[in-house]
């Protein structure tokens, strides 16, 4: 009996391969009702996962909508990726997720305004949700999107380091200054620890430690306000810092996910970082030190104390809807559904830092979160770090450029300021 | 004439020292990915530990669509590694054996176009992809990767078929074979090896491509680099153990076959250097 052999012929090789290729170019059918949402992981994560459960699962049942998530891993990849489409006839995001610095005047006009739809079926009690940070997305009085997500800086330190090195907590800035030279030191194996260790491509954490002095870089009615002594004496303070080696040599350059490292090692006895931080902090499968990282405000100058609210920086995200997206109504519903007061409890009790004020009053969240109730404090005097103009990228940049310069002690603090000022009153 | 001793150990430590130096990192991210979470930047290091499975049942458990991920690169790198290769192959016939000044004009064009960074072709492309509703497929990743090792899978190809004697292309014209058939059943099956090359360079330069899956893809075709990407910028404190686990399956395969093809690898570099 003859038996012929399967062979693999060069023909039907190439036959094969342009049919893989030719399938994969047919896009996978779009299935019917679905609602894209655009942004970070984070949002993802918060909206569908944890304690809280599925806070989208209600409204997908009564919509009868999926939900495709697009998710990006850089905050910038995000907004220049939401940008491009934006500017396209039409895109397929219909939820896009923006943070607060990029919305700018420019920004906003590419979003749809909510007003109608608030006016048509309203988010349940809206007053709740912190009018400081609804405000900014207002543009010539039309709200353009829905604070969703807030991360409020704080003095984070390590408790166990404190008690080691047999130092009080600090109650006035001089104090933290002084605790910070004395709780750098070397271990018996060489491991260096640093008193202050906070990542310096954010202006926000600079700010956080100006905010003691009551500076600001620019308030919010757009006046740069830098070179004032209350910004000029606190970046005199970190240089001071850095000169005596209580911040690490490689201030400029270390990113956050090293300050976590360190701060879960014990290499670093405090840092500037949102409270929500505090939870891989003190995770016990992480930490070195689960349980013994703790977060306040950072303490005021002894001028100040007691005159001064400390005022913590904040950033948030919020939700928008795209001016060239397709499903608006039924986009509409769903930021509805998460705003609600259980749609917000429920993103907050899987980690979201929650942008309505009763949330932090739920009392099985706050005993979820050790942190709840000195966050929900400090969200109270909050305010974001610069006000939103179409330049305040470039700003930022600039202020982080010359805040650097004078940790670093390249420039006296007082000129590395003025030359901020300088530059940046220039793109106002 | 025998080397001296010393010039020997001094080549080997030079060796040892590139080796150490290239697979000292990747050592130390596979290695990684198997101690708990809290030792990996533990310092001082620690090099003897009880290895755990928890980074890579973490993996598991809160990234499912990585793996989904890595079918999309395998499907996107299997066909621009074909696409690229047959094109080549059959340019690289061509520049070898026809001669006129459109030829030569198209050579220069190939490599003048190399030499744009992606970035810029980037840009422009992106609202034409979407109008061409390419965008989010796995076709355009295709297209796109084979596309930019067309031009230097073509003079590897070349150089190639150029060691093949064009008596045999004559042996087969005057046995009845036409250009196609020449192509295809002498000089396909002889720079086998030189297509081996091209497909290695093709193969791992679009496995782990970035720039364009970020640009052109959302969910349906995004690849593995993508969701690595996701997990270095959690801002929620970033999981290494987990990120090392997926940074080592993402490797293995890659590896794997750079290692089965290393041999035409160097055939396929070093193809034409002894032509006289």
């Amino acid at each position: 009996m003859n038996t012929v052999a399967p062979v693999l012929r060069r023909r039907s090789f190439l036959a094969g391969s342009a049919a893989i290729i030719a399938g994969s170019a047919l896009p996978a059918a779009a299935q019917a009702k679905t609602l894209t949402a655009f942004g970070h992981r984070v949002h993802q994560t918060v909206a569908t996962t944890g304690p809280g459960g599925d806070a989208t699962s209600a409204w997908r049942q009564a919509a009868g909508f999926d939900i495709n998530w697009v998710t990006l891993g850089d905050v910038n990849a995000i907004n220049e990726r939401l940008l491009r489409e934006l500017t396209l006839p039409e895109t397929s995001f219909d939820l896009a997720f923006l943070l607060n610095g990029r919305a700018v005047p420019r920004n906003l006009r590419l979003f749809e305004p909510l007003d109608a739809f608030q006016r048509e079926a309203p988010i349940e009690d809206f007053d709740d949700i912190s009018a400081g940070l609804v405000a900014p997305m207002r543009l010539d009085g039309a709200l353009h999107a829905i604070p969703m997500r807030h991360a409020t800086n704080a003095l984070v330190y390590n408790e166990a380091l404190f008690e080691e090195r047999g130092i009080k907590l600090p109650a006035n800035f001089e104090e933290f200054v002084d605790a910070a030279k004395k709780l750098t030191f070397t271990r018996p194996d060489g491991t260096q620890v640093y008193g202050l260790a906070f990542t310096a491509v954010f202006a926000s954490n600079f700010l956080s430690v100006a905010r003691a002095f009551d500076g600001d870089y620019m308030t919010g009615d757009m006046k740069v306000t830098c070179d004032l002594p209350s910004m000029v004496k606190p970046m005199e303070a970190l240089a001071e810092l850095f000169k005596a080696g209580a911040i690490p040599r490689n201030f400029a350059t270390v990113n956050n996910e090293e300050i976590t490292t360190w701060m879960q090692q014990g290499r670093a006895a405090m840092t500037i970082n949102p409270y929500a931080r505090l939870v891989s902090y003190n995770d016990p499968a992480l930490s070195r030190y689960p349980g013994k990282i703790k977060a306040s405000v950072m303490p005021m100058t002894a001028e100040l104390a007691g005159k001064t609210p400390y005022a913590s920086t904040t950033e948030y995200w919020s939700f928008a809807i795209p001016r060239n997206s397709k499903n608006k109504r039924a986009t509409w519903d769903l930021i509805r559904s998460l705003s609600s007061k259980a749609g917000t409890l429920a993103q907050a009790r899987n980690g979201n830092g929650p942008v309505r004020v009763s949330t932090y009053a739920d009392p099985a969240f706050a005993s979820m979160l050790p942190y709840a109730a000195a966050e929900a404090v400090a969200l109270r005097t909050a305010r974001i770090h610069l006000p939103a103009f179409d330049n305040q990228a470039r700003a930022h940049d600039v202020f982080v450029e010359e805040s650097q310069a004078a940790v670093l002690g390249m420039k006296p603090a007082a000129r590395a300021m003025e030359d901020a000022a300088k530059r940046v009153r220039a793109m106002l | 004439m025998r080397r001296p001793l010393y010039l020997k150990v001094l080549r080997g430590l030079a060796l040892l020292a590139i080796a150490f130096w290239s697979a000292f990192p990747i050592a130390l991210v596979v290695m990684s990915s198997f101690k708990p979470a809290r030792d990996i930047f533990v310092f001082p290091p620690t090099w003897a530990f009880a290895p755990t499975l928890q980074n890579y049942a973490g993996l598991w458990l809160r990234w499912p669509d990585f793996f989904r991920t890595l079918g999309n690169s395998l499907i996107v790198t299997l066909g621009a590694t074909a696409l690229a290769v047959i094109v080549s192959a059959m340019a690289g016939y061509v520049y070898s054996r026809k001669r006129n000044p459109y030829l030569a004009g198209s050579a220069f064009f190939m490599i003048f176009v190399r030499l744009f960074p992606p970035i810029v072709v980037t840009l422009p492309l992106f609202p034409l992809v979407n109008a061409l509703r390419l965008n989010d497929t796995h076709l355009i990743l295709v297209i796109l990767y084979a596309t930019f090792f067309v031009s230097m899978g073509t003079m590897i190809l070349k150089a190639f078929v150029d060691q093949i004697p064009r008596e045999l292309d004559e042996a087969a014209m005057v046995d009845g074979a036409g250009v196609w058939s020449v192509f295809w059943r002498v000089i396909l099956p002889l720079s086998a090896q030189g297509m081996i090359a091209v497909g290695v360079f093709v193969f791992v330069y679009a496995w782990n491509e970035f720039l364009f899956a970020f640009i052109f893809t959302t969910s349906t075709a995004k690849t593995a680099p993508l969701v690595l990407s996701e997990m270095t910028g959690a801002v929620d404190g970033v999981e290494w153990g987990v990120l090392f686990a997926a940074t080592t399956v993402q490797l293995v395969p890659v590896l794997l076959f750079v290692l089965l093809a290393q041999k035409y690898l160097i055939a396929g570099l070093t193809a034409g250097a002894t032509k006289g």
